[in-house]
């Protein structure tokens, strides 16, 4: 239960940092994408369950912030956790190029995702420009804050296992 | 290895059916045109206040920096305003009687589209950009200030972009910049029109597209393209921006071009919402 509101209440802080307090700062001039953080490393750290769960929140987040089609995002966001929840115990987790590859892989998925259906669908094709213009300063950005934000989740994840076995044992 | 595969079975199902909701709900607000108002307002506006606050602290930060100016550097921005302020006063002069020149022609020409007959609201800027795809920004106005669906958003005397989605205290408005808009436009000396439509491409240069210019229009370089009463959406005569590199298409029939638009999207911190809807309450 723990884990379920301090993970609302990081989604809920990404959601407003991303939206409100990223375009204040100086120098930074491509929102970095800070609830695909949240979501391949929920994901990879915890599995396919919580990585849907909690990919499928990210998303309706990112949806509720904009104006697009409510859905849109969620779909996305939602297979992505439950993708990387296949990855879950596959190699180590605490190594911070873990969070740069994943990062990489997924923010190529979500830009395809987005360019197929929000831009090839109307005609608009020139995707070199687009990869120049928005895809690359994201995805440099993004890489930049999942080391962050990937170390602090793995904390938190170590600690809240810690006290997930303490309180199991205390029932024993 | 049979609960393993259990449990893979049992949060198949749960996909599916998450996906075709989602789907569903894809499709639904697509169909009412993306407003999902009604399912949004209650989780988003709490996060309000709180964008409000950021906003808040944003200002108070860029106060506290006024603040930290010099004497000196206070005493020569003051003589330089107040000669700006001559200046100013003498252009006032100017436009007043221009203004009442206008009043009257625009009376003779029974131009009633004028917007500030419509009422606005004044809102701040709170969020900008969740995502570097499509160009949107939040205000801090809502249903609670009589903001609707579609109505046009104006800063710096020149159109911002149009309400995309309401709630009770915020609204998000899609910018013209944003890929997937356009606007029927015409030029206001020449009266020829044309589309104005968003493009990622050109994002970065500040410009936009005009396009489905007539091949006969004579659009010059700067020239004023103002909102045109055909559109379905936008008020007539809002300032859009200034045309730019206007040439004939390679199909000999229309031409095409760039506009620079009237509105400093870098910079943007207040906007004002006519309070009125295109094609609503035609009385």
């Amino acid at each position: 239960m723990l884990r379920f509101f301090l993970s609302l209440i990081l989604i809920a802080l990404c959601t407003l940092f991303q939206g409100s307090v990223i375009s204040m700062i100086p120098y930074i001039n491509s929102t970095p994408n800070l609830l695909l953080i949240v979501t391949f490393s929920i994901g990879i750290l915890r599995g396919r369950d919580e990585g849907l769960l909690y990919g499928l929140l990210c998303g309706i987040a990112m949806d509720l912030v904009s104006g697009g089609y409510l859905g849109f995002y969620a779909l996305f966001y939602m297979y992505l956790g439950f993708g990387c929840g296949f990855l879950h115990q596959l190699f180590d987790v605490d190594v911070p190029l873990v969070a740069v590859i994943l990062t990489i892989l997924s923010e190529i998925l979500y830009h395809l995702y987005v360019f197929l259906f929000r831009f090839v669908i109307r005609g608009r094709l020139s995707i070199s420009s687009y990869i120049s213009s928005i895809i690359l300063p994201e995805m440099i950005f993004t890489i930049a804050f999942a080391i962050l934000l990937y170390g602090i989740i793995v904390a938190m994840n170590i600690a809240l296992e810690k006290y997930e076995q303490r309180s199991a044992l205390k029932f024993v | 290895m049979k609960k393993k595969i259990k449990t893979l079975f049992k949060i198949k199902y749960v996909l599916l059916v998450l996906t075709i909701i989602l789907l569903g709900s894809i499709v639904l607000t697509y169909a009412r045109g993306g407003n999902l108002s009604t399912y949004k307002n209650g989780i988003v506006s709490i996060f309000s206040p709180v964008r409000n606050a950021v906003a808040g602290i944003r200002n108070a930060i860029n106060n506290s920096a006024e603040e930290k100016k010099s004497k000196e550097e206070l005493k020569a921005e003051n003589e330089e305003l107040r000669t700006e302020n001559e200046k100013l006063k003498s252009i006032i002069e100017k436009y007043q009687t221009d203004i009442y020149e206008l009043q009257e022609l625009k009376s003779l020409l029974d131009l009633s589209g004028e917007y500030s007959a419509y009422g606005t609201v004044a809102a701040n800027v709170i969020g900008k950009n969740t995502g570097n795809w499509i160009y949107e920004f939040t205000i801090d106005k809502g249903s609670d200030d009589g903001i609707e669906m579609y109505m046009n958003v104006v800063a710096d005397g020149g159109l911002a972009g149009l309400v995309t989605d309401v709630g009770k205290n915020y609204s998000v408005v899609t910018s013209i910049l944003a890929d997937d808009m356009n606007v029927a436009g015409i030029s206001s000396t020449t009266r020829d029109s044309c589309i104005v439509s968003g493009d990622l491409e050109l994002l970065e240069e500040g410009r936009i597209r005009i396009m489905y210019v007539h091949g006969d229009a004579d659009i010059k370089d700067y020239d004023r393209i103002v909102t045109s009463t055909t559109s379905n959406r936008y008020l007539p005569h809002i300032l859009i921006g200034y045309a730019h590199d206007i040439t004939m298409d390679n199909n000999e029939l229309t031409k095409s071009g760039y506009l620079v638009p009237a509105v400093d999207f870098q910079h943007l911190e207040y906007v004002m919402v006519i309070k009125h809807v295109k094609g609503k309450n035609k009385e």
